[in-house]
């Protein structure tokens, strides 16, 4: 299930998204469920009271404050670095600061539904529209993380360490088996001993991976091609 | 007469040295002197000391022990790090140490013992190993330019050589032919080492008026698409106040079509209204100067050439990407676009810009469809079998700029469209 927050002071222009937003996931078969906003200070009660959500589509310019004020709310306040931010817009400049927010894509008004079909299906190009839970052994025990939680595995010969935002957690497991498992869920390996989380990425680099809690994973140098690549068909499609 | 001779040769030669280890430094340290008085001193105290020492002992292990000291010394006045500095006063060591061996192996003095007193005096060859030091740099500083900037010519490379053996050259037969003066082999040593420091200065010279004159066709090529965009953002005005004039006719028919409960007529009225809003000549207008120029001067006939445009452009003002490059890349990738599209049946012509900055990466799109063959060559894309020739070049020219900012680009040509995509990490 896709948790979708829109956020638009104009009720046409939300309810126009909202349509076709539903219709493109009709096309895609996702599975979502739509919460219309029409005040950013109404989103940002909603946020601060504990409502979480895949994707937000925010209007730049809100009569209440701006796309950046809610931005920096779901960053900075809550903390949530996982959730995809799209920006919605009749502007096509861009503010320097959005992009410090790692916004998953911009959309222009008027709405096109080629583009916001585009855009989901690129969503699901990476992530997928499974959220798993992620189950591992330790011990006797059976422990579940949530996916969109980890920020990467790392491996030290056979004990893998989980490590989020807010924890780490062990356990032991083969690298290979955990990327093959992972792959279709946003999980990129650019080292034998990484698996890493595409959406908790601050920033790419040629030689490494700049995590949002400033952890730099090396990218091996026979995996250098081969992570950009994958990049670009994550970002455009295609092959 | 003979050692005097020797010694001044000596003491000049032991001048020159000094050029030399300046050079080493500022290619090793990128000219980062942090205090000119001091590092003047270190010089001269280090061509003070190692002549003294020379002179009054001439053992070569000494001699080189004070070298050994002093460059490092001399490293201390630059800007660095101590690893750094280690390694780069053993590499000059090194570089000046090869010549003098391999010119006293030549000359017959290798197995010269380096703990008694040096019998090396032998004026061609002390000049010959510090002609060679010289050439060292020379050679060195032109690859360090060729690997930072842009490729060093051919014209440089050679003059670099051949302006130092040929007056080397010109000198070993000067000395060896006549049997000249002690004051006159003096003299054409200074005018050797003269000739060729001067022309180190001119090459310098040289050099820095061609970084700055291809930075200034940057300008020129900025202010071009500055002028355009400006051309380009008046003719829009223009066109945006007849929209505007033409907007508010339909409008008033609009109104009227609704007060007479013609709905369906309405609704017709209206989805005709926002594809007008949507044909547009400004096709980027994302406030980064070259993007948008390069785009919408590059599209500016698109509307007329009946090629439908779909862009996705989302790029700060700023970049951390050189002007040259982009223009090289985006002018180049629309180019061949455009070019191709030329060939396709008008109702057919479509073409998907797409340029987004995201999280330090700079990712590119361009997609058109195209008629004919894509001609291969190796593995390369040469030509499309309609305009030989043509995508090839480009196509290299995109190639090398994406190397420089190690990242990647992927051609795509089934299914009758024509796809770039490219990555770059910015």
């Amino acid at each position: 299930m896709l948790r979708i927050a829109l956020c638009d002071d104009e009720d046409a222009v939300c309810s126009e998204l909202e349509s076709f937003i539903m219709q493109a996931c009709r096309e895609l078969h996702i599975e979502t469920e739509i919460d219309v906003f029409s005040s950013g200070s109404n989103l940002k009660k909603h946020l601060i009271s504990g409502s979480v959500y895949n994707i937000f589509f925010l209007d730049i310019e809100l009569n209440d404050g701006s796309g950046i004020m809610i931005s920096d709310c779901i960053r900075n306040e809550v903390n949530d670095e996982s959730a995809q931010i799209i920006y919605v817009s009749g502007k096509t400049e861009y503010d320097r600061q959005l992009f410090a927010f790692r916004p998953f894509s911009f959309i222009e008004k008027p709405f096109d539904a080629d583009v916001i079909r585009t855009t989901l299906e690129k969503y699901m190009r990476i992530y997928g529209d499974k959220n798993d839970l992620f189950h591992y052994k330790y011990g006797h025990d059976t422990y579940w993380v949530n996916l969109s939680s980890i920020l990467y595995f790392k491996s030290n010969r056979k004990l893998i360490s989980i490590i989020s935002l807010s924890s780490k957690e062990e356990f032991y497991g083969t690298m290979s088996s955990l990327s093959e498992q992972l792959s279709t869920q946003g999980f990129i390996s650019p080292h034998k001993s990484y698996l890493v989380n595409y959406r908790f990425i601050k920033a790419f680099q040629a030689y490494a991976i700049i995590m949002v809690n400033g952890d730099i994973i090396p990218i091996a140098k026979g995996k250098r091609d081969e992570i950009s690549k994958l990049q670009l068909r994550f970002e455009n499609g295609g092959h | 007469m003979e050692t005097t001779t020797y010694n001044m040769i000596y003491l000049l030669s032991n001048f020159f040295t000094i050029f030399i280890i300046q050079r080493f430094m500022w290619l090793f340290f990128s000219n980062s002197e942090q205090n000119k008085l001091l590092t003047n001193v270190a010089y001269t105290l280090y061509f003070i000391v190692t002549s003294l020492v020379y002179i009054l002992f001439a053992v070569p292990l000494i001699t080189l022990a004070l070298n050994c000291v002093f460059i490092f010394i001399i490293s201390l006045m630059y800007g660095s790090t101590m690893k750094k500095r280690m390694m780069y006063s053993t590499y000059i060591i090194v570089f000046m140490l090869f010549p003098e061996l391999i010119v006293g192996a030549v000359t017959g003095y290798l197995h010269f013992s380096f703990f008694v007193d040096g019998c090396y005096s032998n004026i061609i060859g002390i000049i010959v190993s510090k002609i060679m030091m010289f050439s060292e740099v020379l050679l060195l500083q032109n690859y360090k330019t060729s690997r930072e900037q842009q490729d060093v010519s051919w014209n440089v490379w050679i003059s670099s050589i051949l302006i130092p053996i040929t007056t080397l050259s010109y000198e070993i037969m000067l000395v060896r032919d006549n049997d000249l003066s002690q004051y006159k082999i003096i003299l054409s040593v200074i005018i050797l080492f003269v000739i060729n420091i001067s022309a180190f200065y001119l090459y310098d010279s040289l050099s820095k008026s061609y970084v700055r004159q291809s930075k200034l066709s940057i300008l020129e090529t900025e202010n071009t698409l500055y002028s355009k965009q400006c051309e380009i953002m008046q003719s829009s005005t223009k066109e945006l106040q007849e929209f505007r004039h033409d907007m508010n006719n339909q409008f008033i028919v609009l109104s009227q079509l609704i007060r007479t409960d013609q709905y369906e007529e309405a609704e017709k009225q209206l989805s005709h209204l926002t594809a007008l809003t949507k044909s547009k000549i400004i096709y980027s207008t994302s406030g980064n100067i070259i993007v948008d120029g390069l785009i919408n001067y590059k599209l500016q006939n698109a509307l007329n050439d009946k090629i439908k445009v779909k862009t996705e452009i989302a790029v700060p003002a700023e970049m951390n990407i050189e002007t040259t490059d982009l223009v090289a890349i985006l002018g180049n990738l629309l180019d061949n676009a455009l070019n191709a599209l030329s060939d396709v049946p008008e109702d057919r012509r479509n073409i998907t810009i797409k340029a987004v900055f995201s999280q330090g990466r700079l990712i590119i799109r361009t997609s058109n469809p195209y008629v004919g063959n894509v001609v291969c060559n190796n593995g390369k894309i040469v030509s499309s079998d309609h305009s030989p020739g043509h995508h090839g070049y480009g196509l290299n020219n995109i190639e090398k700029a994406v190397k420089k900012y190690k990242g990647c680009m992927n051609i795509d040509y089934t299914g009758n469209y024509f796809t770039v995509d490219i990555l770059l990490y910015i």
